[in-house]
C-alpha cells in the first residue's frame, strides 16, 4: 500500500476516533452550561421557565461573563452557571425594571489574548455590565471594559488593576483580604509562628506578604516563606523546611489539587499537628469529604458565607431550579451574587446603558448582597488609594470539622488594618 | 541529620520521577519516538481510574484494570494510527505528533472532566514511619519500592526476555528483524501499549500527591523527559539513577538555598550540562539525523509583498476591533514563529525554549521602559539584543547536542529561565508587573487598548521587518550554510562551514526575532505580567510552526492562526457563536494530526505546491522542474584553458598514524604522502581502514599517534573545518549531499566556505569548472533527490572540488559508475591533478580506475600499509596479490545505485578536454 494512501486511510481513522471522542466528551456527565447566551424568551413574550405568571417588556439588558470556563489548566464552569441561575431567577419574577436579563458568555480559555478578546466583545455586543470571575488576565480586559466605562460587577482581585480601577466593583478584598485573614485567625487562634506554602506566581508572593502582616497584627511571628513549582510532586521536603525553621502553623497558597497533598504532607512528616490556614475556595466542602477528617481543626476563610450554611439557601435553591448540574461553589456564588447586585441597584433605573449601571454603581450606598454578612457602600472607596476598590474589608472566619465549617470565636476578621499596612 | 532527613524526602520525590519516566524509555526503545503525551495519556488513565472507583464505587482492583485497559488502548491506537503511517516521515514529525496527541486528549480530559481539580485520596497507606530520627510517609515508600521493583522488571524484561530481545533488535535493524519473522509494526504497537500502561500507573499513584488536575500530570514529562534522556533513552537503572538523584537534588536545594526558582532550576541546569558533556562537537556517521520537512527558496516577491501588505493596512483600518486584536496576536505570533523557521526550519536544530527567549527579550525591554525611563522604540531594540543574546546562550548545548537530545535540552533551559525568571516576583515586578505605561512611537499614542489599530500596524510592521530578514537570510550565504548544517552537519564541516559560529548564529538572529515578538505581545499591557511565558508553551509554538511549515517564512503566518484569539480562531468565534471556544482547543489538536499526516511539510508547501501547479499549468511550452526555482541559478560560464584555476600546490603527509577504537586497532603506523599534481591512490581490502583513515585525514576520527600535515603545518589537532579552509577537501562514499538545496546551491556551499583563501572571482572559477568538469550544467536546478544515482555521485565530486582545493579526499568515487563513466572519472582526475595543480589522494576499490589514473598507490591490509609504489610495482607486489588483487575484480554495486540505467550518460566536456590537454 502506498504511503499516501496509508496516511489518508490513517487520517480518515483520526477524523472518525476524534468523532467519538467530541461525543464522549459531550456526553459529559458533571458539566457546567454550555457556551452560549443565558435562556431568556424574547421581549414581550411569557417566561416558560419561572412558575409565576409574571410578564417583562422591553429589551432584554445584556450583561456578559467572563472567565475562565473551561480550559486545559482550569476550569470552572460553574462560574457562568451562577450567573446564569441569578439571571433566570430574577427574569422569572419579572426581570429588572421590566426587562430581562440575558447572559452572554466569554470564555478566556485562561488565555491573556482571548481574555483581551473578550473585553472587545464586550464593547462590541454593547453589554452593560460585565460580571468576572476567575480570571487571570483582568489585566487584559478590565482596561478594554475601563475605557469604555463597562462596569465589572463582583469583579474578582487577581491583580493590582482589580485594586484600583474605576469599573471595578468587587464584593470583597478577594485573596488579598483572605489571606491577611488567614494570618489574623492562625495567630489569634494559638499559632505562635507561621510559616507560608505557595506556588510560585507573583500574586502569592503578595498574599504570602499579607499572611505574615495578619499574623503579626496578633503577635505571632513570620516562619519562612516557600514558594514551590506548580508541578512538585510532593511538599515533604518544603513541610520540614518550615518544621526546621520553627513554624507551627501553615498558610496554604495553593490551587485546589495541592492543598490535600500539603495536609498529607503535614500528617506524614514530624510534627504532624501543625495547622492549616486557608482561602476556602481551595478547600471546599466537596473536598472534605475525601479528607477523612485529616484537615480538622485546619481553618478556612471566605468572603461569603459558605454554601453549606442558611444564608446559603437562595443561591441553592435558584441553582438546583435552574443548573442543576453545575457544580455549587464559591466561585458560582460570586457571579450569582454579582447577578443579584446588580438586580438590586438597577431597579432603579428607567434607562440601560454601561454608563448608567456605572453611575448607579458608583452612587450605590447600601446594597445587600445574598451570602455577604453586610452591605455594601459601593459610593464609598477604600481611604487607601491603592487598595481604592475594596470597599468590604471583613472576611469570615471557620475551622473545619469533619464535612462542616463551624465559625470560630472570632467568627468574622476585620482586615482593614492589614490591608493598610500592606499599602504602606 | 536535616541532610539525610532531605535525603530521605527527595528519595521518595525522585521515586516518582522514575516511575513517570520508565514508560517513555519503554516507548522510545520500542518506537524511536520520545512521546510528548506520555502524561497526557497518564492523565486520561488516573481520571478514568478516579471516574471509576470513586463515583461509581468500583474497588481498586477493577477500577485499576479498566483504566489501564483504556491506556492500552490508547497507546496502541495512537501508533497504529499515528506514528506508524508517519513512520517514513521524520523524526520531528513523529515527535510532533505526540504533541498533537498531548493538545488533543488534554482538551477531552478538560470537556469531559470540566471541574477545575479533583481530590483523589491515595489508595496506598499514608502511614508516617520514623526510621531512626527520620521521618517519611509509608506512600513514599512504597512508591521507591515500586520504583526499584519497576526497574528492575523492566531491565530483566528487554534484556532476558524474547520479546525484549526482539524489541533490541527492531530498534538496530527492522529489516534484520523482518527477515527473523518478527513484525516490527507488532512490536512496536506493544511497546507503546507497555509504555502507555505504564504512564497510566505513575499518573494513578501520583495523583493523590499531585492533585488530579489536566496540565498538572501532562507537566510532569519534563522531570520524566530529564530522568529519561540521563538514561539515554534506553537504561532503565541509569533513569533509575537519575531519577533519584533529580528527586534529592530538589530536595536539597530546596533546603539550603531560598532564592525563587533555584531549587527547580538547578538540576535542570546540571541536566543540560551532563548532556553537553556527554556530547560531542562533531557528529557521527550513526548520528540521528532529525529528518526535517522542506524548505521552501524563500524569494522575496516585493511586488505581491506589497500587495498583501497594502491589503492588511486597509483591513486593519476598517475590521471591527475584534477582528484588529485578533490580527494583532496572529501578526505577534507569526513574528515568534518565524524565529522557529530560522532556528529549526533552516539550521535544523530543534528548539524548545523559543518562546522563553522571547520572554527574556520582553523582560529587558519592559525594565528598560519601567526602571530606567526610556522610550518604547529604543526599549525594544535593547529588547531585541537581549533577546539575540539569549538565543547565542541557548545556542551553547547545540554545539555539543543534536536532534531530540538537544531538543530536551532547551526544554530543561525553557524551564530553568521560567523558575529563576519569570516566576521570581522580585525581578518581575510581582503581581503588579512591570509598569510599561502606554506605549508611543514617534510621538504617536498606540496604546493596544484605545488605539488598537495604531497597535496593530506597528506589528505589521515588526512582521514585514522579521519576514524580510528571514528571507534575505535564507537566500544569502550564510543561509545556506545554515541549510547546509540542517540538511548535514558531518559533511558542511567537511566543506569548511564552520558550523559552531553558524548554529549560533542561527540560534542569536532567532533569539533576536522571537524578542521582537514577545516585545510586541507584552506591550499589549500597561502592567506586564512574565507568568504567562511558560516552557511547554514553546513546545506547542513548534507544533503550531510545523503546521504552518517550518520551512516557509509564510508558514508562520499560516501556523499562527491557531494561536488562541487569532485570527483562525475569531472566524471560528463567528462562524460557530460562542459555543465554538469551547471546542477549539481539541478542534486545533485535531487538526493539528491530520495536517501531520496529510501535509507533514505545512500548509505553506502545500500551497506552494499547488500555486506551482496552477503555474504551470497557465505556462506555455515546457513545463519547468520546479516553477519557484526557475532563475534561482545564476548560468555558468564555460571555464576555458586559460581562465582555469590553479592552486598553490600543497603537499598532504600523513606520518605514522595509528587508531585504534577501544581495544582494536584500526591504523598501525601508516603513513602515506599524496604530493601537488599527482593522484595518490589508496586501495585494500574490506575493512583494510581506508575509510578510517580518510576520517583520520579529514579530522572526524582523531590519531592515537602519529600526525597529519598539510604543506608542512601540522593540522592533526584542528577541526574538520578549519583543515577544509586551509585547502583540504574531500567527497564522501555515502555522498552526504545536501538533499534540500539544489545542485548549485551545494556547490554554492562548497565554494563559499573557503573564505580567504581564493577571491571571489576564483571562487566562482572554481564553481563553474566543477559544474563544466562533471558534466552538470543541466541539472543546477534539481534537487539531489530528482538525480539519478551515478548523477549525485558526480555531484558530491564536483562539490569536493568546487571549494577549490589544494589537496583533495576522493572516497569511492567510482561506485555505482558504469564503465564509461569512470573511464571519464579517471580522465577528469588526472586532469585535476596535472591541470590545476590539486593534490588527489584517491581511495577506490576499483583497481583498475587506479591503476589506470595514479602516479603512487598505496596498500592497506588489516590497518598496515603493506605495499607502496607506481602502480605496476604494487600490481607485482607478491603481499598485494596474496591480500589484494587475487580476489575478483567485480566490485558489489550499492543497492540502491541504478548502475547502468543512467539516462544520460557522461558528457564528453571532461574526456575532450583531457584529450586537448
Amino acid at each position: 500500500m502506498s504511503r499516501r494512501l496509508t496516511r489518508k486511510r490513517a487520517a480518515i481513522s483520526v477524523a472518525l476516533v476524534a468523532c467519538a471522542s467530541m461525543a464522549l466528551a459531550a456526553c459529559s456527565s458533571s458539566g457546567g452550561s454550555s457556551g452560549g447566551s443565558g435562556s431568556t424568551a424574547p421581549a414581550g413574550t411569557s417566561s416558560s421557565t419561572s412558575s409565576s405568571s409574571a410578564t417583562t417588556s422591553g429589551s432584554d439588558i445584556k450583561i456578559m461573563v467572563i472567565g475562565s470556563f473551561q480550559s486545559a489548566a482550569q476550569s470552572y464552569p460553574e462560574v457562568a452557571s451562577g450567573a446564569e441561575a441569578a439571571a433566570d431567577s430574577i427574569n422569572a419574577a419579572g426581570g429588572v425594571a421590566g426587562h430581562k436579563i440575558k447572559i452572554i458568555e466569554c470564555n478566556d480559555q485562561n488565555d491573556p489574548n482571548v481574555s483581551a478578546s473578550c473585553g472587545r466583545s464586550a464593547v462590541s455586543d454593547k453589554v452593560v455590565a460585565v460580571t468576572s470571575g476567575v480570571s487571570n488576565y483582568s489585566n487584559q480586559f478590565l482596561p478594554v471594559l475601563q475605557a469604555s466605562g463597562i462596569p465589572d460587577i463582583g469583579d474578582t482581585i487577581y491583580q493590582a488593576i482589580d485594586l484600583t480601577s474605576p469599573v471595578a466593583f468587587p464584593f470583597d478584598g478577594g485573596s488579598f483580604s483572605q489571606f491577611a485573614a488567614v494570618g489574623q485567625s492562625l495567630a489569634s487562634n494559638g499559632c505562635k509562628k507561621v510559616g507560608v506554602v505557595r506556588v510560585d506566581a507573583p500574586v502569592t508572593e503578595a498574599q504570602a506578604k499579607l499572611v505574615f502582616l495578619g499574623a503579626k497584627a496578633e503577635n505571632a511571628a513570620s516562619g519562612p516563606d516557600l514558594a514551590v513549582a506548580p508541578t512538585l510532586p510532593s511538599f515533604a521536603a518544603t513541610v520540614q523546611t518550615e518544621i526546621n525553621a520553627g513554624a507551627d502553623c501553615l498558610a496554604s497558597i495553593l490551587p485546589n489539587a495541592n492543598v490535600d497533598a500539603l495536609i498529607a504532607a503535614v500528617k506524614q512528616s514530624a510534627k504532624p499537628d501543625i495547622r492549616i490556614g486557608t482561602a476556602i475556595s481551595t478547600l471546599p466542602t466537596t473536598d472534605l469529604a475525601k479528607l477523612n477528617g485529616s484537615a480538622d481543626n485546619d481553618i478556612v476563610v471566605s468572603p461569603a458565607y459558605p454554601v453549606t450554611t442558611p444564608q446559603a439557601a437562595p443561591f441553592l435553591a435558584d441553582m438546583k431550579k435552574y443548573e442543576p448540574k453545575a457544580t455549587v461553589s464559591a466561585f458560582a456564588v460570586n457571579s450569582w451574587a454579582a447577578i443579584e447586585a446588580f438586580a438590586t441597584v438597577g431597579k432603579t433605573l428607567t434607562t440601560f446603558s454601561a454608563s448608567s449601571v456605572l453611575d448607579a454603581f458608583n452612587k450605590a450606598s447600601n446594597v445587600t448582597v445574598p451570602m455577604y454578612p453586610a452591605p455594601f457602600n459601593f459610593a464609598k472607596p477604600n481611604p487607601v488609594k491603592s487598595l481604592a476598590r475594596i470597599i468590604n474589608t471583613s472576611v469570615l472566619a471557620f475551622k473545619i470539622k469533619g464535612t462542616s465549617y463551624e465559625p470560630l470565636a472570632q467568627s468574622t476578621v476585620d482586615t482593614a488594618a492589614v490591608l493598610k499596612a500592606y499599602a504602606g | 541529620m536535616q541532610f539525610l532527613d532531605f535525603m530521605f524526602i527527595g528519595l521518595g520525590i525522585g521515586a516518582l520521577y522514575v516511575i513517570a519516566g520508565l514508560g517513555l524509555i519503554v516507548v522510545h526503545r520500542g518506537s524511536g519516538v520520545i512521546n510528548f503525551a506520555h502524561g497526557a495519556i497518564g492523565t486520561v488513565g488516573a481520571y478514568t481510574f478516579w471516574s471509576l472507583h470513586e463515583n461509581d464505587h468500583l474497588s481498586f482492583l477493577p477500577a485499576y484494570l479498566l483504566s489501564m485497559l483504556l491506556c492500552v488502548a490508547i497507546g496502541g491506537l495512537t501508533h497504529n494510527l499515528l506514528i506508524r503511517p508517519l513512520r517514513h516521515s521524520t523524526p520531528l514529525t513523529k515527535l510532533l505528533v505526540t504533541l498533537g496527541l498531548l493538545i488533543t486528549l488534554d482538551s477531552i480530559i478538560s470537556l469531559k472532566y470540566p471541574q477545575s481539580s479533583v481530590i483523589l485520596p491515595s489508595s496506598l497507606s499514608v502511614r508516617r514511619l520514623v526510621f531512626h530520627g527520620v521521618v517519611i510517609g509509608e506512600d513514599k515508600l512504597i512508591l521507591f519500592g515500586l520504583a526499584v521493583v519497576l526497574t528492575t522488571a523492566l531491565w530483566w524484561f528487554y534484556r532476558y526476555s524474547k520479546f525484549g530481545i526482539v524489541t533490541t533488535t527492531v530498534a538496530h535493524s527492522p529489516k534484520v528483524a523482518a527477515s527473523l519473522g518478527y513484525s516490527a509494526n507488532m512490536v512496536a504497537t506493544v511497546n507503546w501499549m507497555i509504555g502507555s500502561a505504564l504512564a497510566g500507573t505513575a499518573a494513578i499513584l501520583l495523583a493523590p500527591i499531585t492533585g488530579l488536575q489536566v496540565t498538572q500530570l501532562t507537566e510532569i514529562v519534563i522531570p520524566a523527559l530529564a530522568v529519561a534522556v540521563v538514561g539515554g533513552l534506553r537504561s532503565f537503572p541509569l533513569g533509575l539513577l537519575a531519577g533519584l538523584a533529580l528527586g534529592v537534588a530538589q530536595s536539597e536545594v530546596s533546603n539550603y538555598v531560598s532564592y525563587s526558582g533555584v531549587s527547580t532550576a538547578l538540576p535542570l541546569v546540571l541536566i543540560v550540562v551532563l548532556l553537553a558533556v556527554r556530547g560531542s562537537s562533531l557528529p557521527g556517521r550513526l548520528d540521528e539525523h532529525l529528518g526535517l520537512p522542506k524548505v521552501g527558496m524563500a524569494k522575496l516577491r516585493p511586488i505581491s509583498a506589497l500587495v498583501l501588505c497594502a491589503i492588511a493596512a486597509v483591513l486593519i483600518g476598517t475590521v471591527s476591533f475584534a477582528w484588529v486584536d485578533a490580527g494583532t496576536t496572529t501578526l505577534i505570533y507569526s513574528v515568534i514563529l518565524l524565529s522557529i523557521v530560522v532556528i529549526t526550519g533552516y539550521a535544523g536544530q530543534l528548539s524548545l525554549a523559543q518562546f522563553a527567549v522571547a520572554g527574556v527579550g520582553a523582560y529587558v525591554a519592559s525594565e528598560f521602559v519601567s526602571s530606567i525611563g526610556w522610550a518604547f522604540f529604543p526599549s525594544l531594540v535593547v529588547g531585541v539584543l537581549a533577546g539575540a543574546a539569549g538565543g547565542a546562550i541557548l545556542a551553547l548545548p547545540a554545539l555539543r547536542t543534536r536532534g531530540v537530545i538537544l531538543s530536551i535540552s532547551t526544554l530543561a533551559f525553557a524551564a530553568a529561565v521560567e523558575a529563576l525568571l519569570f516566576d521570581n516576583s522580585s525581578l518581575t515586578g510581582g503581581y503588579a508587573g512591570l509598569n510599561v505605561g502606554k506605549p508611543s512611537l514617534f510621538g504617536l499614542n498606540i496604546d493596544s487598548v484605545t488605539h488598537p489599530r495604531a497597535y496593530a500596524y506597528v506589528c505589521l510592521g515588526g512582521f514585514v521587518i522579521a519576514v524580510v530578514a528571514v528571507t534575505l537570510l535564507r537566500g544569502r550565504a550564510s543561509g545556506r550554510r545554515l541549510l547546509a548544517i540542517r540538511a548535514n552537519e558531518r559533511a558542511a564541516t567537511a566543506l569548511g562551514v564552520h558550523v559552531s559560529r553558524s548554529k549560533i548564529l542561527a540560534f542569536t538572529f532567532g533569539g533576536g526575532v522571537a524578542a521582537l515578538g514577545g516585545i510586541l505581545l507584552v506591550f499589549r499591557n500597561q502592567f506586564v505580567l512574565f507568568n504567562n511565558f511558560q516552557a511547554l508553551d514553546s513546545v506547542n509554538l513548534v507544533g503550531l510552526a510545523t503546521v504552518g511549515g517550518v520551512g516557509y517564512p509564510s508558514g508562520s503566518a499560516f501556523g499562527a492562526q491557531l494561536q488562541p484569539g487569532a485570527l483562525g480562531t475569531q472566524l471560528g468565534d463567528d462562524i460557530f457563536g460562542q459555543g465554538f471556544s469551547k471546542w477549539l482547543m481539541l478542534a486545533t489538536g485535531i487538526l493539528f494530526l491530520l495536517m501531520l499526516l496529510q501535509s507533514p511539510h505545512g500548509m505553506a508547501e502545500r500551497l506552494a505546491s499547488q500555486s506551482a501547479w496552477v503555474r504551470t499549468k497557465l505556462r506555455r511550452g515546457k513545463p519547468s522542474v520546479d516553477p519557484e526555482r526557475d532563475g534561482a541559478v545564476r548560468p555558468v560560464e564555460h571555464v576555458g584553458d586559460r581562465d582555469r584555476p590553479v592552486v598553490t600546490p600543497m603537499t598532504l603527509r600523513a606520518t605514522g598514524l595509528n587508531v585504534s577504537f577501544g581495544p582494536v586497532k584500526v591504523l598501525q603506523d601508516v603513513s602515506i604522502i599524496a604530493k601537488a599534481g599527482e593522484v595518490t591512490g589508496l586501495i585494500g581490502p574490506n575493512g583494510a581502514g581506508k575509510s578510517t583513515f580518510i576520517d583520520s585525514v579529514g579530522g572526524f576520527v582523531r590519531p592515537k599517534d602519529g600526525a597529519i600535515l598539510l604543506d608542512d603545518v601540522d593540522i592533526t589537532a584542528i577541526s574538520p573545518d578549519a583543515r577544509a579552509r586551509r585547502g583540504l577537501g574531500r567527497s564522501f562514499q555515502s555522498l552526504e549531499l545536501f538533499d534540500d538545496m539544489t545542485v548549485y546551491e551545494n556547490l554554492q556551499v562548497a565554494s563559499e566556505a573557503i573564505g580567504s583563501r581564493h577571491t571571489n572571482a576564483d571562487a566562482r572559477a572554481w564553481l563553474d569548472m566543477a559544474v563544466e568538469m562533471f558534466g552538470l550544467g543541466a541539472y543546477l536546478d534539481r534537487l539531489p533527490a530528482e538525480l539519478p544515482y551515478g548523477r549525485r555521485r558526480l555531484v558530491a565530486m564536483a562539490r569536493a572540488v568546487a571549494s577549490g582545493p589544494g589537496v583533495v579526499l576522493l572516497d569511492e568515487p567510482a561506485s555505482g559508475l558504469t564503465a564509461g563513466e569512470v573511464t571519464d572519472l579517471g580522465i577528469g582526475i588526472r586532469e585535476l591533478a596535472q591541470q590545476s595543480g590539486v593534490a588527489v589522494l584517491l581511495v577506490e576499490h576499483n583497481v583498475d580506475l587506479i591503476m589506470r589514473t595514479c602516479d603512487r598507490v598505496y596498500v592497506l591490509n588489516f590497518g598496515r600499509l603493506i605495499a607502496q609504489g607506481s602502480p605496476t610495482e604494487v600490481r607485482n607486489d607478491p603481499a598485494v596479490i596474496e591480500a589484494y588483487l587475487g580476489a575478483t575484480d567485480e566490485e558489489p554495486r550499492p543497492p540502491d545505485a541504478p548502475s547502468d540505467e543512467l539516462s544520460d550518460p557522461l558528457p564528453e566536456t571532461a574526456g575532450k578536454a583531457a584529450h586537448n590537454a
